[in-house]
């Protein structure tokens, strides 16, 4: 059984996902247009020559930051940040999974592996920022007024590797059947990636970098 | 009718409704939700749940009732200023303004004389 999820299921499941992505790409750019380029050039600012990080330049980032979403929400928009940055570091950067790697196809994902007490400082950061997010759509009101049970069933399909994760390594409950439902649920959030809300993985870079907007990170080509 | 103009805007407005994570950081942007006593039904990402998520939910088979609750959104409660931020640049605007056409379209239209 669990030779069959671990082989054969999870090959399925990361081929769906690599394809999945790429059709969600190729369909981003066949619903947008390219704009015309817009040749503009800033007039050039008082200092602009003096490029040394000064005082008055991190204040303005300072003052530019206050009035983004930054500034609205500081303790949400850490603890997303840390959130996405951890669920990514910690499958990568995990020593099981690199052993694994390397046991199977003899390759290490990285050279630098977590030790066994970041790992548990790491899932326990990730557990605690699942939960304020389900205590941010519980108690808050505008949040609780969109939330729905799939939102619930979102943020339980992301919190269950990590709990089956950690529980399997301390040897807490069967081993087993702990290590069975975690790669299920990794199967089952890789399939979900392109085509559920989990879409927004794919989508916050195509939209933020490629659409023309005031908020987007790069100049954006698209509309 | 209705199930044309939706069927026409299908794969853009479908994904936008999929990649709303329903985080409620949009609320702030809006200058309604802002001045209106923060009431949830001011945030963009509840106006276009309520509006055009529902028509799309619904396939297009809507009643009076379902439109003149989508006109109020779409015309009281939004007037495309075009200023909500949303993390995931959804853009929201374009949702009310299909959503104000579709109500266009039925001659469902904002009483502005009323009071």
């Amino acid at each position: 059984m669990y030779e069959f999820i671990r082989g054969p299921l999870a090959w399925a499941c990361f081929t769906i996902f690599i394809l999945g992505t790429i059709f969600q790409v190729v369909r981003f750019f066949s619903l947008t247009r390219k704009t015309d380029k817009v040749f503009f050039t800033p007039p050039p600012r008082r200092g602009q020559k003096n490029r040394k990080i000064s005082r008055q330049t991190i204040a303005a980032c300072l003052a530019r930051l206050r009035v983004s979403i930054v500034g609205d929400h500081p303790g949400m928009v850490f603890i997303t940040l840390v959130f996405h940055f951890s669920i990514f570091i910690l499958p990568v950067f995990l020593m099981e999974h690199n052993m694994l790697a390397d046991v199977l196809w003899g390759i290490s994902f990285c050279p630098h592996v977590l030790s066994e007490m970041s790992t548990d400082i790491l899932t326990a950061v990730i557990l605690a920022c699942i939960l304020f997010f389900i205590a941010r759509r519980i108690f808050i009101k505008r949040v609780r007024a969109i939330s729905s049970l799939y939102d619930y069933y979102v943020i339980g399909l992301t919190t269950a590797p990590f709990v089956t994760g950690i529980l399997a390594v301390h040897d807490i409950f069967d081993y087993n059947t702990l290590i069975i439902l975690h790669v299920l649920s990794v199967n089952m959030i890789l399939i979900s990636i392109p085509f559920t809300r989990f879409a927004h993985m794919i989508f916050f870079f195509l939209n933020r970098f490629f659409i023309q907007s005031e908020i987007s990170f790069g100049r954006g080509s698209r509309a | 009718m209705i199930k044309k103009m939706l069927g026409r805007h299908k794969a853009k407005m479908k994904l936008s409704l999929r990649i709303c994570v329903h985080c409620g950081l949009c609320a702030e942007s809006c200058f309604l939700y802002m001045t209106r006593g923060k009431k949830p039904e001011y945030m963009p990402s509840h106006k276009i749940i309520n509006s055009i998520g529902k028509l799309y939910k619904k396939r297009g088979k809507v009643d009076t009732a379902l439109l003149e609750e989508v006109k109020d959104i779409a015309w009281k409660k939004c007037v495309l200023c075009t200023r909500c931020y949303c993390p995931f640049g959804i853009d929201i605007p374009e949702m009310i303004a299909l959503a104000r056409r579709v109500c266009r379209s039925q001659n469902i239209l904002p009483d502005f004389d009323k009071a």
